[in-house]
C-alpha cells in the first residue's frame, strides 16, 4: 500500500509533459551571465500553475549561486498579492494579472504599483480522459458545460450526448474538475472561457493543478481545466475554437498567433520602487528566468517560452 | 500543586474566551455601514461645466465645459494647472458622452463628425516617493456618421479591453434612427502592441416615428446591449448576435417614463432604472431559451428627489445616486443602502474615483467638494450571508457560495447556507456509518468478548484513531472513490446483507448445544468470520445481477403519430422530462412514449437518469461518509466501551443471579446505565466529524451544492476555511466572512454539545440511585 502511495506522490510532483513537436527557445534570447555578490534568501509565494517552474528555476539559479536559498510555496495566484504586500515574498508568481483591488491594496501600503514580469506562455487547456473520443470544443460549449450563467449564449450542457458523443458515452453526465478559487487559472478561466460568468456548483474544486489532472485520469467521464504544463499521458488536451468552426491544438504557434483562445502569460510580480535600483538577488533571479537557460527550463516543464521581443521588453522593467 | 490545577483550568477558560473574542472582533466590522465625510472644498471660477472626472488617486480631477475645454484641477495646489481644447474648427458640439470606466470622452458635431478622446493619468515619483500626477488628453479615434437630413439627439459610447462602440440616435420628421459603429484594435500577436483601430460594424436601424419615437439611450460596458427609451417610456433592448444588433426585447417598466434614468453598473450585466419618488428597480441580463433578456430582479428604496445623478463604483457593485442635495450609496447585490444623507450644497455634477474611496461634487455654487468614502465591506450584510439572492445572470434567487473571481466585475456570492448544509450533510453520512458499528462493537467488546482479547482490541482501536486524516483523505480520493464507482450495487447488497446475516447467525447460535456455547465462550466471533467472508463474496458477485434486476435503464422512443420516431433516449425520468419539453415546444405533435425493450444495467446511469434524484459523481458523500466514519469510529468506540465496562459488576451479578441471560443483562441493566456515557461518545464523534477538514477537502469535490443526494459531494465550513484562507487578504470581506464561517461552526458544535450535555445529565440523574 505504502509503495502505491509514494508512487502517487511522485506522480504529483514530477508530471512529465509529453511534447508533440519540440518547442525551441528564440535564438536571440541571450544566455545568462553570472555576476558577483549574489547571495541571500528569496521567498516565492503564489501560483500553483507556476510551482514546478519556479522550483526548476530555483534549482538552476542555485547551481549558479550556491549561496542563495530559495523557498517556494504555491497555493494559488490569489495568495501572491497578500504575500508581496506583507513582504513575506520577494517573488509573487501569478497565472493571471493582478486585479485592480489587489493593486489598490499594494499601492496603499507602498505608494506605487507592483511590477509584472511576463515569464512564460501557457495554454490553459481543457483536459479529457485519454479514452475520450471528443474531437473539439468551442468556448461557447465550454461555457455551457462549466457555467450556470451561459454568458456566451449557449444552453446548459450536462451530458456527453449533447456534445455529440454516442454509445456508452451518450447518457453519462459530464463530471467536472476545476481549481479552487485561490487559483489564477480559476480566475482566468472564469473571465475568458465563461465570459465573466459563474461556475456551476457541481464543478469539483481541487487544491492543485495536479489533482485536477489526477481527477480526470481516474474519472473517465470527466472534463477538467489546468495549465498545459501539468499534462500527463493519462489525459488529452482538447483542441479549442472560439465560436465553433476550426479548432486549434494548444501549441506554441497557435498561442502566439492568438488562434488558441485560452493562451495567456504567466507572470512574476515584484515590488520595485520607482527610481531606485532593485535589490540584486531578485533582479538576478528575474534575469535568469528571462535568459536562455531560464526559457529552456520553461520548455522542459511543458510551457512555452517567451518571444525575444517580450523578453527584451520585460527585462527593461527591472533595470 | 492543589492550587495549580484550578489555575490551569481558569487559564484554559480565559484562552477559550480569548479565541472567541478574537473571532468576534474579526466578524464585527462586517456589519458596519459606510463612513462618508467631507475632506476638502475649493472655490472655483465660474465654468459652464458638463462633465466632472477624476483620476484614481483623486488628486487631479478634470472638468469638461461647454467651450470644449478640459481643465485639470490640482488638489494639492488648489488651482487649475492646465487646460486642453478639443474644439474642431469651431464646429458646434451637439452631444457628448463620458465613459468613466475607460475615462474616454466622445463628442459629436452637428454634421456628424465624432471624436473619442482618452483622458490619461500617469503617476511619477520623486526620490522620496512623492507622487505627482500628470493628466493628458489624446484623440484615439474619429470618424463620421452619415446623417443627411437627420438631427442628432444624443450619443453614447463605451470602450473596454475588446473594443469601442459609438452610437447615436437621430431623427427627422418621419423616422428615428439608431446608428451604431464598433471598432477594434488589430491583434498582432500575443503580448504585442495593439494595431490600429479598424471599423468592425456600421449599422443603421430605423423605425417610423409612429412606431417608436427614440428619446435617449445607453450602452452596456460589454458592448453588446443598447437600451433605448422611447417617448412613451418603453425600453427597447438591442442585442448583438452574430455581429448584428437586433431588437430583441421591449421592456415595459411599471411606471413608464421617458425621463427615467437608465444606468448600467460595473460589468454592464445589470442596469438600474431610477425614477424620482419611486423605488429604484434593477434589471439583469439573463440567458433564457429565447436568448439573453433583461429581467426585473430586485428593487431598492425610494429615491426622494428629482434631478438625479448617477455614478457607479469601478471596484464592486455599489452605485451612487444624488438628488438636488441628497446622496444615497447603494449596493446592488444586497439592495442595501450603505449611506444616505443630505449635503450642505446643491449638486451639479458627481464623480467617484476608480479606487472608490473619494467622491467629488461640483456644486451649483461653483465649489468643488471632496468627500472621503470608507466602505471596506459593502458586499456583506445579513441578507448576503443567509438569504436567497438573485445574483447577476442567475435564473432565480439562490443561496450561492462563490467568493472570488478573476476580474474586477466579479460579484461576490457569500451565502453561508450551502456551507452549513455541507457540514451537516458530511457529518450525517459519517455518523450514519459510524454510530451503529462503533456502538455495537463497544457493547460486544465490553460484555461478551474473551477478556484476553479485549485489551488487544482496545489498543488496536486506539492506533486506528491515530491514523492521520490526510492519509484517509488521500486514500478516499485516489483509491477508494474510483475503486468503488463500478461496484455500487454490490456495496448496497453488502451493506444490507452482512448485518442481516450476522443477525440470523446469532439467532441460530441460540439453538446450538450448550456445551458448544460453554467451550467457545468469548470467541464466538471467530465463527462469524468465515460466514461474513463467504456472504460478502457471494453478495459481491451477486452485485451485477442485482444491478440487472433493479437498476436497469430502459430505452424509450418518443413517437409522433405522423412523424414517427422523433428521439431515442434512456431513462424513464429522463424520457418523461423530454416528452414534456417537446410537447411544450411543439404543440402540433401528438407525442407518446414507447419502450424499445433495450435495457442497460448500470447503476450510475440508473441513478442519474431513472431515479431522478441527481447526478452520480465519483467523489461523493458515500466515500466521504465512509472515510470520515473510519476517523470517528475509534473515538465513539473507545469512550462507549469505557463507560460500558465501568458499569459496576455488582449490578451485573445481581441481574445474572436473578436468572437474566447475559444479553438481557446487557440490554436492561448495563446499556441504560451506560447510556449517558455513550451519548457523550456520540457527541464527541459528532464534534470530530463536523470539524473534520482534510478528508473532506481531498475526497469531495468541495462543491457547494444544496441537496442530500448521497452520490454527490459537499463543501463544508471547515474545508472552505482551509481552502480559502490563504488567498483572502487580511481584513478583507472575504477574510472576515471565513471567520464568520468559523464562528458558525463553533456555534453549531456549542449548541449541539450543550444540548447533549443537558440530555446526558438528565439520563445520569435518572440512574443516579443505582
Amino acid at each position: 500500500m505504502f509503495k502505491k502511495i509514494t508512487t502517487f506522490v511522485g506522480c504529483a510532483l514530477l508530471t512529465t509533459p509529453l511534447l508533440a513537436n519540440p518547442v525551441k527557445v528564440d535564438r536571440k534570447i541571450k544566455a545568462y551571465e553570472i555576476t558577483k555578490g549574489v547571495s541571500g534568501n528569496l521567498n516565492s509565494i503564489g501560483s500553483d500553475t507556476l510551482n514546478n517552474l519556479m522550483t526548476l528555476w530555483a534549482e538552476g539559479f542555485q547551481k549558479k549561486y550556491p549561496n542563495v536559498k530559495i523557498q517556494i510555496e504555491g497555493k494559488g495566484s490569489s495568495t501572491a498579492p497578500p504575500a508581496l504586500i506583507s513582504g513575506t515574498a520577494q517573488l509573487a508568481p501569478m497565472s493571471r494579472k493582478m486585479k485592480d483591488k489587489e493593486i489598490d491594496a499594494f499601492e496603499k501600503r507602498f505608494g506605487y504599483k507592483p511590477t509584472p514580469i511576463r515569464v512564460s506562455i501557457d495554454a490553459l487547456a481543457v483536459f479529457a480522459n485519454k479514452s475520450n473520443p471528443i474531437k473539439q470544443l468551442s468556448l461557447t460549449e465550454i461555457d455551457s458545460i462549466f457555467s450556470s450563467t451561459y454568458k456566451r449564449g449557449g444552453q446548459d450542457i450536462s451530458k456527453w450526448s449533447q456534445l455529440g458523443l454516442s454509445r456508452k458515452w451518450a447518457n453519462r453526465p459530464i463530471s467536472l474538475y476545476g481549481r479552487n478559487s485561490a487559483s489564477g487559472t480559476y480566475g482566468f478561466f472564469k473571465k475568458v472561457a465563461l465570459g465573466k460568468g459563474d461556475f456551476k456548483n457541481t464543478v469539483k474544486e481541487q487544491p492543485g493543478s495536479s489533482s485536477v489532472i489526477q481527477g480526470v485520469e481516474k474519472d473517465i467521464y470527466s472534463l477538467g481545466y489546468s495549465g498545459i504544463g501539468y499534462k500527463t499521458s493519462g489525459v488529452r488536451a482538447v483542441p479549442l475554437s472560439k465560436k465553433g468552426g476550426e479548432a486549434y491544438e494548444a501549441t506554441m504557434e497557435n498561442c502566439v498567433s492568438g488562434k488558441y483562445p485560452l493562451a495567456r502569460f504567466l507572470y512574476i510580480y515584484i515590488n520595485k520602487r520607482p527610481g531606485k535600483k532593485m535589490d540584486k538577488l531578485t533582479r538576478e533571479f528575474i534575469k535568469f528566468a528571462l535568459s536562455k537557460e531560464g526559457q529552456e527550463i520553461v520548455v522542459k516543464d511543458g510551457y512555452y517560452p517567451l518571444t525575444y521581443k517580450i523578453a527584451k521588453q520585460d527585462i527593461k522593467l527591472i533595470k | 500543586m492543589a492550587k495549580a490545577i484550578p489555575l490551569g483550568g481558569v487559564f484554559i477558560i480565559i484562552i477559550v474566551f480569548g479565541i472567541f473574542a478574537f473571532i468576534f472582533s474579526q466578524i464585527l466590522p462586517l456589519f458596519q455601514k459606510a463612513n462618508f465625510k467631507a475632506k476638502e472644498s475649493f472655490k472655483l471660477p465660474n465654468i459652464p461645466a458638463l462633465i466632472l472626472g477624476v483620476d484614481e488617486w483623486s488628486e487631479l480631477p478634470f472638468i469638461y465645459d461647454k467651450n470644449q475645454e478640459i481643465h485639470f484641477f490640482d488638489i494639492h495646489k488648489g488651482e487649475f494647472i492646465s487646460k486642453e481644447s478639443l474644439a474642431i474648427n469651431h464646429q458646434k458640439i451637439v452631444a457628448h458622452s463620458y465613459d468613466s470606466s475607460s475615462q474616454t470622452l466622445c463628442t459629436i458635431s452637428e454634421n456628424g463628425i465624432f471624436k473619442v478622446h482618452q483622458i490619461e493619468y500617469k503617476a511619477q515619483f520623486s526620490e522620496n516617493l512623492e507622487r505627482k500626477i500628470h493628466g493628458s488628453v489624446s484623440e484615439i479615434i474619429s470618424g463620421n456618421f452619415e446623417i443627411s437630413t437627420q438631427k442628432i439627439l444624443s450619443i453614447s459610447h463605451r470602450k473596454n479591453e475588446d473594443g469601442l462602440l459609438v452610437s447615436i440616435i437621430s431623427q427627422n420628421k418621419e423616422n428615428s434612427s439608431l446608428i451604431i459603429k464598433t471598432f477594434e484594435e488589430g491583434f498582432t500577436g500575443l503580448g504585442e502592441e495593439k494595431g490600429a483601430w479598424t471599423e468592425m460594424l456600421s449599422q443603421t436601424i430605423t423605425y417610423p416615428l409612429e412606431k417608436f419615437d427614440f428619446h435617449k439611450f445607453s450602452t452596456s460596458q460589454t458592448l453588446d446591449s443598447i437600451l433605448i427609451q422611447e417617448s412613451e417610456g418603453k425600453i427597447l433592448h438591442f442585442y448583438k448576435e452574430r455581429d448584428k444588433f437586433k431588437l430583441s426585447q421591449t421592456i415595459i417598466p411599471q411606471n413608464q417614463d421617458p425621463f427615467a434614468k437608465i444606468d448600467f453598473i460595473l460589468g454592464g450585466f445589470s442596469f438600474i432604472y431610477s425614477h424620482p419618488n419611486q423605488e429604484q428597480i434593477a434589471y439583469s441580463l439573463i440567458q433564457t431559451k429565447k436568448g439573453p433578456r433583461y429581467i426585473q430582479v430586485k428593487s431598492f428604496e425610494n429615491l426622494p428627489e428629482e434631478n438625479l445623478l448617477f455614478t457607479y463604483s469601478q471596484r464592486n457593485k455599489s452605485f451612487l445616486c444624488a438628488g438636488e442635495k441628497t446622496l444615497s450609496i447603494r449596493y446592488y447585490t444586497t439592495t442595501d443602502t450603505r449611506w444616505s444623507g443630505e449635503l450642505p450644497f446643491s449638486i451639479k455634477l458627481l464623480a467617484l474615483n476608480k479606487k472608490g474611496n473619494s467622491v467629488l461634487f461640483l456644486s451649483k455654487e461653483n465649489t468643488l467638494e471632496i468627500y472621503e468614502l470608507k466602505d471596506p465591506h459593502p458586499e456583506s450584510s445579513f441578507s448576503a450571508f443567509f438569504q436567497k439572492i438573485w445574483y447577476e445572470g442567475a435564473k432565480e434567487p439562490k443561496w450561492t457560495w462563490q467568493s472570488t473571481g478573476g476580474s474586477n466585475e466579479f460579484e461576490a456570492k457569500l451565502s453561508i447556507i450551502p456551507l452549513i448544509f455541507g457540514s451537516l450533510k458530511g457529518t450525517l453520512y459519517a455518523m450514519l456509518f459510524s454510530i451503529p458499528i462503533a456502538i455495537s462493537a463497544a457493547i460486544y467488546t465490553s460484555q461478551f468478548i474473551h477478556w484476553r482479547l479485549k485489551q488487544w482490541i482496545k489498543s488496536t482501536m486506539e492506533i486506528m484513531a491515530s491514523i492521520p486524516s490526510v492519509v484517509l483523505g488521500f486514500l478516499a480520493a485516489l483509491w477508494l472513490a474510483p475503486l468503488i464507482e463500478p461496484f455500487i450495487p454490490s456495496i448496497i447488497l453488502i451493506a444490507l446483507g452482512i448485518p442481516l446475516i450476522i443477525f440470523i447467525s446469532s439467532i441460530l447460535w441460540n439453538y446450538a448445544p450448550v456445551h458448544w456455547k460453554n467451550n467457545i465462550n468469548g470467541w464466538e466471533w471467530i465463527l462469524l468470520i468465515p460466514i461474513i467472508l463467504i456472504t460478502g463474496k457471494i453478495l459481491f458477485e451477486l452485485g451485477p445481477s442485482f444491478e440487472n434486476l433493479f437498476f436497469a435503464v430502459k430505452e424509450f422512443q418518443i413517437i409522433d403519430v405522423k412523424q414517427g420516431i422523433i428521439e431515442t433516449l434512456k431513462g424513464t425520468a429522463n424520457a418523461q422530462k423530454e416528452l414534456l419539453q417537446l410537447s411544450k415546444l411543439h404543440p402540433e405533435y401528438v407525442l407518446t412514449l414507447r419502450e424499445t425493450g433495450n435495457i442497460v444495467a448500470d447503476f450510475r446511469l440508473w441513478y442519474s437518469e431513472e431515479a431522478g434524484i441527481g447526478a452520480f459523481d465519483q467523489r461523493n458523500s458515500l466515500v466521504v461518509g465512509f472515510m470520515m466514519g473510519i476517523a470517528v469510529i475509534p473515538i465513539i468506540f473507545t469512550i462507549s466501551e469505557d463507560t460500558l465496562s465501568n458499569v459496576p459488576n455488582s449490578l451485573k451479578s445481581a441481574s445474572m443471579a436473578l436468572g437474566a441471560s447475559p444479553w438481557q443483562t446487557t440490554r436492561r441493566v448495563v446499556f441504560p446505565i451506560a447510556l449517558a456515557g455513550i451519548f457523550s461518545a456520540i457527541m464527541i464523534g459528532f464534534g470530530r466529524a463536523i470539524g473534520e477538514t482534510i478528508i473532506v477537502v481531498m475526497a469531495t469535490g468541495n462543491t457547494p451544492v444544496l441537496d442530500w443526494n448521497i452520490f454527490n459531494g459537499m463543501r463544508t465550513l471547515s474545508a472552505n476555511i482551509a481552502m480559502e484562507l490563504p488567498e483572502a487578504p487580511k481584513s478583507s470581506t472575504h477574510y472576515r466572512t471565513l471567520f464568520l464561517g468559523a464562528f458558525l461552526l463553533f456555534l453549531i458544535t456549542f449548541i449541539a454539545n450543550t444540548f447533549a450535555e443537558i440530555l446526558r445529565q438528565r439520563i445520569s440523574k435518572k440512574f443516579k440511585a443505582l
